[in-house]
């Protein structure tokens, strides 16, 4: 008997199923870690997250959940054995492309003020006398909703639209537990001019090889927060937004293009009233966000229109949730947390990349690790004439190199050995390396190196992840 | 509402952009057509405008603002036909006064499509009153003018205006048979929404280019053919073929036809072939096309009579019916609008895109040219046959097909969707579009319905890279970006091919780098940015690279010591090969140095192993 559902697992794996999917519904799909999907647009416009899809070529997916959406109705083929996969007509996609249009609004308008960018990016040679002092800036749009509400996916696409109109959006993500560009417990900012790489979608692409890439490589400046939730250190981590920051802010005077483009911050989903809203003030200054965008959570969003819309500068906005956002667990989280450093290390399925094993002297490292969050004690209870501030802790505290490192993923900062405990607190990451194992007695280290070199600075920042393959 | 201050901004606008009309311009009169739909809270400025502009503007560029107020009347319709209605006796007879004999007679052919009573609606497309004055002011000045139009029918060219008149009528007879332009504008009137207003303009985009050639003299400025026209005239047959997929979803020669329709259009996009053959191209384009208009009206002509209520027989909304089929296409709003005479026939690097043979050129063109193609040219169709319902059948395409493969052109870069339209959206529309006042960053706009929008995202970006999926604007600029794109394409290709001994991670660039790196460059026309996967710290700067080469040129003096020749680079474990260098006259190892511990490596590896903070 052939009935339709009736056919097995291992039939649907070989068979190419081809789909046509009229204008404005989605395809979603979800693939496991062992397995693979492969598609391939037939005819029509797709577009993964804002990014199209090429006509013809395959697409090979493995580990994500995704959905493919068209604007004019596509039709294409697929095959492989995805956990689950289905065409759905509800979309947000109408409004999210509208809050694209608005935005790019802002945006031209930026660049019409920006004599930088006319004369650099535009080529006017005639920059009229308003001239040399004019600056525009894009507009610096916060994406704030609960976890799981798919404020990452609006991101996404946002970008996805601003590169492909010709824009350059700085992209920074403020959410440790995803990592783009980089590992699980980052938070990193990167300008965005290239097409994303939809097969690499969890990461938002890859960064820098040594080698030639199928998708150009995105360059993020990257620092390490250690673990997945702000709330783990919300000291540590707003010096480090604040750091971020200012790294942003002197590229976006040198870069124009960039600078026109704006800003599209992905924040982390801590929304609750206590913690959450006085991140967004930090963020909101530090980056100084001038539109914010909430999805799908009503109190949230008027929440933040009395707390912001006073001020003129700042816009508020609300957008619908997409039905299609998937409630990652906790062990799917891990899994995309493993695979994307494994992905560091090796590389993705379509590039390989070498990773390196060197031996050397315990010595020769020093490792810090993020201070305990310090539950303060009550400023009656310090010495006298020391204040609050200064009675803090640092914010890093050294480690002994020890057998609790085994398999712990270190990131290796741009400092030195001889740099303050504040320097290293705020210093941005070069790479990471994976502790493979630790002799006590000869007083080694095996380190797994992304890149064959000695190791480059001494100066490592543990965090709460570790990797064993 | 719109403010005073917003009417006050589109009136100033819309009067600049009038004064580019001084010369009978299909895309100038579509876009300002555009302009004047989308600003429809503002119409009453624009007429005035409009109105003003043919009153004061010098006389040879009266005719091309009758035709904008024509083609607004026509496709946009109400409010626009009862506010130049006010005036029109004066705006008209105005104008008449001022021009020579030539324009006159055109301005009486104009006149004579806003008389012709819609079919729809029983209504001509202006009221009586106006057009009765104006008619009895033309008999008293040019009775002469009227004689020729009462008894010289065959004469009458299609006339610029008459283009939806042209649309439906495709060979050189009277208008007056059946379906009128007045009923086709009409039947835009009833229909509101962007997308077939958008879909109207491209069918009228080819009636629009086809009196281009049978002017004499043409338009100031636009030659007959060029490689641009042609690309709108295939992009506008793509679309009819797409429409008649539609309706025969199961046609196999008709999904061939679309292939070999949109390979034709690679080839054209991807290489500059000599007017000549051009204009043969052309030649059997005009074919196809009038043999596809004629299968179109019998369509329109079907559908009116099945259902007598007003309704947009063509018109394929955005949002298609129910019932499942698979080409979609068809709906694609098309950008308005192409500009032929900008056109610059990309340079593509050799490697690209192979060059082509005339040969197989003139196999696309006598395929085009099969019989069936040529009985539809031949024989002037009466209108009024019964409509024959079975689609004629396409030439074989699958020998077009062939003859491309053998070509090794199916596997060009330069293939575009076959939806997309090689039309040049000028810049500027995008931004007239994306900063017209309706949009704001406000949770009103977020949530209204804007299909017109993704056009930006997709239309006026026809050009696609094939390897990726991104999207280029046909525009001289963007057209370099994208040769520079394929390069890099054809680079990292190669290399991966080539490069051996694989690659690893970089390091991040520090903070400093980092703020100074621009990664832009792929805009700056030379393709560096994407050299980013340059090992140097990924920075691909010009800098780096020149770095880079100085690295590679870097030699030592080729070891006597059997061991050390057979010992490979430690890095990629390569072997190292001996070369005889001129400037050093002896055997050397290019691309080699001796590090401190001995050891030889290649200059690159250790380069990238040592400089990865760079």
């Amino acid at each position: 008997m052939d009935l339709p559902g009736l056919s097995s697992a291992g039939q649907s794996s070989v068979t190419n199923n081809t789909v046509d999917l009229r204008p404005e519904t989605e395809w979603r799909f979800e693939v496991g870690l062992d397995s693979i999907v492969t598609l391939k647009v037939l005819q029509g416009n797709a577009e993964i997250f804002g990014t199209e899809l090429a006509v013809g070529p395959t697409y090979s997916f493995t580990a994500t959940k995704l959905s493919m959406f068209t604007w004019r109705g596509c039709r294409f083929e697929w095959s492989g054995d995805p956990l689950a996969e289905y065409i759905s007509e509800e979309s947000v996609m109408s409004s999210y492309a509208n809050l694209h249009f608005a935005l790019e609004k802002l945006r031209m308008q930026a660049a019409e003020k920006d004599a930088h960018y006319k004369k650099e990016v535009m080529k006017e040679v005639d920059i009229g006398q308003f001239g040399s002092a004019e600056e525009g800036d894009g507009p610096r749009v916060l994406i704030i909703g609960s976890r799981s509400s798919g404020k990452t996916t609006l991101a996404k696409i946002l970008t996805a639209y601003a590169v492909k109109m010709g824009r350059s959006p700085m992209v920074v993500s403020l959410d440790p537990k995803e990592g783009m560009l980089s590992l699980p417990g980052t938070i990193s900012a990167a300008s965005f001019s290239t097409m994303m790489d939809v097969e690499e979608e969890e990461s938002w692409g890859s960064s820098a090889t040594t080698g030639p890439m199928h998708v150009p490589p995105k360059n993020p400046t990257v620092y390490y927060f250690g673990s997945d939730s702000p709330t783990d250190n919300i000291r540590f981590y707003k010096s480090l937004v604040s750091r971020l920051s200012i790294a942003i802010s002197s590229r976006l005077e040198m870069d124009h293009r960039a600078r026109v483009s704006g800003c599209i911050i992905d924040a982390a989903g801590i929304i609750d009233q206590k913690v959450g809203y006085d991140l967004i003030d930090s963020i909101v200054s530090d980056l100084a966000v001038d539109v914010i965008v909430t999805i799908g959570n009503e109190r949230l969003y008027n929440d933040l229109l009395k707390r912001y819309q006073p001020r003129k500068q700042i816009t508020v906005v609300k957008v619908q949730r997409s039905g299609g956002v998937v409630e990652h667990d906790a062990t799917y989280l891990r899994s995309i947390q493993r695979r994307m450093i494994k992905e560091y290390f090796y590389g993705p399925p379509k590039t390989a990349l070498s990773a390196f094993t060197i031996t050397a002297d315990i010595s020769a490292f020093t490792v810090y690790k993020r201070s305990e969050q310090s539950h303060l004690v009550s400023s009656s209870a310090l010495p006298i004439g020391s204040d609050e501030t200064t009675a803090l802790l640092s914010l890093v505290t050294k480690v002994e190199v020890s057998p609790a490192l085994q398999n712990a993923i270190l990131a290796v900062l741009y400092a030195s050995a001889k740099d303050t405990e504040d320097d290293i607190a705020e210093a941005s990451v070069m790479g990471f390396v994976n502790i493979l194992d630790i002799d006590e007695t000869k007083k080694k280290v095996k380190v797994l190196m992304p890149i064959q070199a000695r190791l480059p600075s001494q100066v490592l920042l543990m965090g709460s992840y570790h990797y064993l393959e | 509402m719109v403010s005073g201050t917003e009417l006050e901004a589109i009136r100033q606008d819309y009067i600049t952009s009038l004064d580019d009309l001084t010369f009978n311009s299909r895309p100038i009169i579509t876009n300002l057509t555009i302009i004047a739909q989308e600003n429809i809270q503002a119409a009453e400025v624009i007429t005035r405008a409009i109105e003003e502009h043919i009153s004061k503007c010098a006389p040879s560029s009266k005719l091309p603002a009758l035709y904008l107020l024509d083609s607004i009347c026509k496709n946009v319709g109400s409010p626009y036909t009862l506010l130049f209605g006010r005036n029109l006796y004066r705006t008209f007879t105005d104008a008449y006064t001022l021009v020579n004999d030539g324009i006159r007679r055109k301005m009486h052919e104009l006149f004579q499509t806003w008389k012709q009573p819609s079919m729809t609606t029983g209504q001509s497309l202006f009221n009586q009153e106006p057009l009765r004055r104006i008619e009895n002011y033309l008999m008293k000045a040019q009775t002469a003018l009227i004689e020729l139009q009462q008894h010289d029918h065959r004469q009458r060219r299609p006339s610029p205006v008459a283009y939806a008149q042209a649309y439906h009528q495709q060979t050189p007879t009277p208008p007056q048979q059946h379906v009128t332009p007045a009923s086709h504008a009409a039947a835009y009137t009833h229909s509101q929404t962007a997308p077939s207003y958008t879909q109207t303009t491209s069918i009228s985009e080819t009636s629009y280019r086809r009196q281009d050639s049978d002017y004499t003299p043409p338009p100031v400025g636009q030659p007959t053919v060029t490689t641009g026209s042609l690309l709108a005239e295939i992009s506008n047959l793509i679309q009819f073929t797409s429409e008649k997929l539609y309706d025969n979803p199961t046609d196999p020669d008709l999904k061939t036809q679309l292939s070999a329709l949109s390979q034709l259009h690679s080839i054209l996009l991807a290489s500059s072939l000599p007017a000549s053959q051009l204009a043969t191209i052309k030649s059997r384009l005009d074919v196809l096309s009038c043999e596809l208009h004629q299968t179109k009206k019998r369509r329109a002509e079907v559908d009116s009579l099945e259902s007598p209520a007003p309704k947009r027989a063509w018109n394929v909304p955005t949002v298609v019916n129910e019932s499942a089929i698979p080409v979609w296409i068809s709906s694609q709003p098309q950008p308005p609008a192409p500009q032929p005479q900008a056109f610059v026939p990309p340079s593509l690097s050799s490697v690209n895109v192979p060059s082509i043979q005339p040969d197989l050129l003139a196999s696309v063109v006598q395929v085009l040219a099969q019989p069936q193609f040529s009985a539809a040219l031949g024989t002037s169709i009466p209108a009024s046959i019964a409509p024959v319902n079975a689609p004629p059948t396409m030439t074989d395409p699958s020998a077009l097909f062939a003859s491309l493969k053998a070509a090794g052109l199916l596997s060009m870069d330069a293939t575009t969707t076959a939806g997309s339209n090689g039309s040049q959206k000028q810049v500027c529309d995008i931004f007239s579009k994306v900063l017209s006042p309706d949009i704001e960053l406000s949770n009103k706009f977020l949530q209204t319905s804007r299909p017109d929008l993704v056009g930006l995202l997709y239309d006026s970006l026809p050009l696609q890279c094939s390897t990726c999926g991104r999207r280029f604007a046909d525009t001289e600029r963007d057209r370099k970006i994208r040769d520079a794109h394929l390069d890099w394409h054809f680079r990292v290709n190669k290399r991966l091919r080539e490069d051996t001994r694989g690659q690893s991670r970089s390091w991040y660039l520090d903070e400093e780098s980092w703020i100074k790196f621009t990664d832009g460059d792929d805009n700056k026309e030379n393709g560096d940015r994407t050299d980013s996967s340059f090992p140097s710290g990924a920075n691909g700067s010009t800098a780096a690279k020149k770095l880079r080469e100085d690295v590679s040129h870097k030699y030592i003096p080729a070891p006597k010591d059997p061991n050390v020749i057979s010992t490979p680079c430690p890095i990629c474990k390569e072997k190292f090969k001996s070369v005889w260098n001129e400037k050093a006259e002896d055997w050397v190892w290019m691309n080699a140095v001796k590090a401190e511990n001995g050891k030889i490596y290649h200059a690159t590896c250790l380069q990238d192993a040592e400089n990865v903070t760079l």
